[in-house]
């Protein structure tokens, strides 16, 4: 495991220096801090703004990533046949492609972190000083009065140092009303992404970066469509299946739908927010479907890698 | 050799188990989908949902539907994109929904999509109530909308039937239905006190005045037992109008049949009672209910005890009997006939309480007598009549009614300047 880990670390240090990963994450933090100002654009449900906004941010990010990342990773060894010094040590081919995998993995969880922090931060410093802080502040001075631009500053200084130490506090699995159950939505995207940097792997071991970006995307959507292609095999069977048409449809549906990953269940919806509602709990069965469905897209890899002729 | 097929079945067996359980938990997730959502042939979108045509449905077109369908599960972060454009779109088009229909189906084409990808969007929901019924003018659609919201969010918040209680009582005048989203409503657990009182008013809109009073006489008890003054003041005030609302009700009935048998309507009430048509009816002693009210308050009595001393049981009779004599208000006076000395007969006048006909006199008195003072050290003596002073003319700045508020003219002495009232000669 020891080699996995040294080719997992390595290709984490490679992926960071990578360009494309630096300009998704100053986009996605651009777009995360902007989820604040969208509250601007409402006149109610700000939280709700930010929260959805936010969490979609990190989840289309994690994905580019996985996605434009990913598809390289493979490829650019056979490419600058640097495979040739790796494949020339005693390390299996398999340990190679977990490497990858988990290098990869690495890169994207550090990269949803990195958001996540900026994520947390806008929502409490959004929170600090939205239209209820705000008044409360503005409320604290006679009438009459309003308060000097130092005092505003004030204001928003302890707003900002109130965010990045509410923010700690929450990373370190200590949510608050604000943050109660992201963290689950959060992990979820971890496990999807997961799924799909599976896939990204698998695509970029036997095809060219291009055609493995088109293949990962279309599963992306064949994914997170799943249900809904379930729904269109349940709509043929209402409509009856009477021609063998209709029957092959329904058949390949009922077949793809069991076959493509399932994402649609690693969405959570957030906007629950009502003291009443059940908290956002953890999906353990969506978790263990989601390690089996990556573990097995791995193996799919490593068996493809294998029998690849690199002369 | 071995060490090959070794590994060939270890793969295999690997692959099975990981493909049947990951077969076992997707069959799990897809026995977890709720409803079958409509699905189409094709993806031809209809741009806007024509509610002109029959068989037309923001629901049954389904193109709410498949928004969600192309969200590709990031149902949130679109619903909150099409949120924003939504109010963009009404700010934009605020002063034209109501003339151009289309542009309102447009807008609620948007509502529907939105709460399609988030059902628990609750301010989408009242916003759109907002949009479609107060600024739209069509309740009916409004009114699904919050349909729709109330069973996505059953218990979760008390605020969508309660914006509907407001559609079916004041709008649609559907009191049934009304009481039906007040009952909805206060399962929510944040469902403030008041809006069960709203059932009092419902139970009085729908001429069921016993229950009403019960009720209020119930809710009376309560803030009286919880010492609080607020609700007091408003019960008692909702007591005195249930009772008015009651009587006159009786009065009317009365009346009508009076009607029938002269063709023209009673000059007094008194009347009525003469020609027998009151009828042995269900009616309200006022001051019993309000002694038996404050007694009851007095000793702090539980509320179901209370409410059966007041209202009355088998056994012990309460503030309610029945008669065939006039029903009397609150404080035991009779009530008014109003404007029966100025409207031509054949024209059914109008019944009033005599607390709230004095309330409205003693203004109006005192408003004229100042004027008449005024009018005395203007010209040094009293006017002839009050409808010589300038603020009866018309065109003043402040008019003054040449009438009082039930109908008679001032009493007027111009010899002592002396104003006062037929109805009430003790103001």
């Amino acid at each position: 495991m020891g080699k996995v880990w040294a080719i997992a670390f390595n290709t984490f240090k490679e992926a960071v220096r990578n360009r494309i990963l630096y300009i998704l994450l100053i986009f996605a933090i651009v777009l995360l801090l902007f989820s604040g100002v969208a509250r601007e654009l409402t006149i109610s449900a700000q939280d709700k703004i930010i929260r959805s906004l936010g969490l979609g941010c990190i989840n289309i990010f994690g994905l580019l990533i996985a996605v434009f990342v990913g598809i390289g990773l493979v490829y650019n060894e056979l490419d600058k046949k640097t495979i040739y010094t790796i494949i020339s040590k005693p390390i299996d081919r398999w340990q190679f492609i977990l490497g990858k995998y988990f290098g990869l993995l690495l890169t994207i969880y550090v990269n949803i972190l990195i958001m996540t922090i900026f994520f947390y931060l806008s929502l409490y410093y959004q929170t600090f000083t939205g239209d209820d802080a705000l008044n409360k502040f503005y409320a604290s001075y006679p009438r009459g009065e309003t308060p000097g631009t130092l005092a505003y500053l004030g204001f928003l200084g302890w707003a900002v140092v109130r965010s990045v130490a509410l923010t700690l506090k929450t990373l370190f699995f200590f949510p608050d009303t604000i943050t109660t159950g992201l963290q689950i939505v959060i992990l979820m995207t971890c496990i999807e992404l997961a799924i799909i940097t599976a896939f990204a792997i698998l695509y970029s071991s036997f095809s060219s970066p291009t055609l493995s970006a088109i293949l990962t995307v279309f599963t992306f959507v064949i994914g997170r469509g799943n249900e809904d292609i379930i729904r269109y095999s349940w709509y043929l069977q209402r409509k009856g299946l009477t021609t063998t048409a209709v029957q092959i449809k329904y058949y390949g549906a009922q077949f793809v739908a069991h076959l493509s990953p399932n994402l649609k269940i690693f969405y959570s919806d957030t906007s629950y927010h009502a003291l009443s509602d059940p908290p956002v709990v953890v999906d353990w069965c969506a978790i263990r479907y989601g390690v089996l469905y990556s573990a097995l897209i791995l193996s799919l890899a490593v068996l493809i890698f294998r029998r690849r002729d690199f002369k | 050799m071995a060490r090959r097929a070794f590994w060939v079945l270890i793969l295999l067996v690997w692959f099975a188990a990981a493909g049947r359980e990951i077969y076992r938990l997707q069959d799990y997730q897809i026995g977890k989908l709720e409803y079958a959502r409509p699905y189409r042939d094709s993806l031809a979108l209809p741009q806007v949902v024509d509610r002109d045509r029959a068989d037309s449905d923001p629901a049954e077109e389904e193109l709410p539907q498949l928004v969600s369908v192309m969200a590709l599960g990031y149902d949130n972060m679109v619903a909150s994109v099409l949120w924003m454009r939504v109010i963009q779109a009404f700010g934009a088009k605020l002063q034209h929904v109501r003339e151009n229909p289309r542009e309102l189906q447009a807008i609620e084409n948007l509502f529907w999509a939105i709460t399609e990808l988030d059902p628990h969007f609750i301010e989408a929901y009242k916003f759109g109530n907002f949009v479609i019924g107060d600024e739209g003018g069509d309740q009916q659609a409004a009114l699904k909308l919050l349909d729709r919201g109330i069973v996505h969010n059953y218990k979760r918040t008390f605020s969508l039937p309660y914006e509907a209680v407001f559609i079916t009582l004041h709008d649609l005048k559907n009191y049934k239905m009304a009481r039906y989203y007040v009952r909805l409503a206060m399962r929510a657990p944040d469902c403030p006190e008041y809006v069960e009182r709203i059932e009092n008013y419902i139970a009085l809109k729908r001429g069921n005045y016993e229950i009403a009073l019960d009720r209020w006489v119930r809710d009376d008890i309560e803030a009286a037992l919880k010492d609080a003054k607020h609700i007091l003041v408003v019960s008692r005030m909702q007591l005195n109008n249930t009772v008015n609302q009651w009587h006159i009700s009786i009065i009317k009935a009365a009346m009508e049949r009076y009607f029938e048998r002269h063709q023209d309507y009673p000059a007094r009430l008194e009347q009525l009672e003469a020609d027998d048509l009151i009828g042995q009816v269900r009616q309200v002693n006022g001051p019993r209910l309000m002694q038996l009210l404050n007694g009851v308050e007095q000793v702090r009595m539980p509320a179901d005890a209370a409410v059966d001393v007041v209202m009355g049981t088998k056994d012990r009779p309460g503030c309610v009997f029945e008669s065939n004599r006039l029903p009397r208000d609150l404080l035991g006076e009779s009530y008014l006939l109003v404007d029966n000395a100025t409207i031509p007969q054949q024209q059914e006048p109008t019944i009033s309480d005599r607390l709230s006909m004095r309330r409205r006199t003693e203004p109006a008195l005192l408003a004229i007598r100042r004027r008449l003072d005024d009018y005395r050290k203007a010209n040094g003596r009293w006017p002839a009549a009050p409808g010589d002073l300038p603020e009866m003319q018309p065109g003043s700045r402040e008019l003054l009614e040449a009438d009082d508020p039930a109908g008679w003219p001032w009493k007027y002495n111009p010899a002592t300047g002396k104003v006062s009232s037929y109805v009430f000669p003790e103001l």
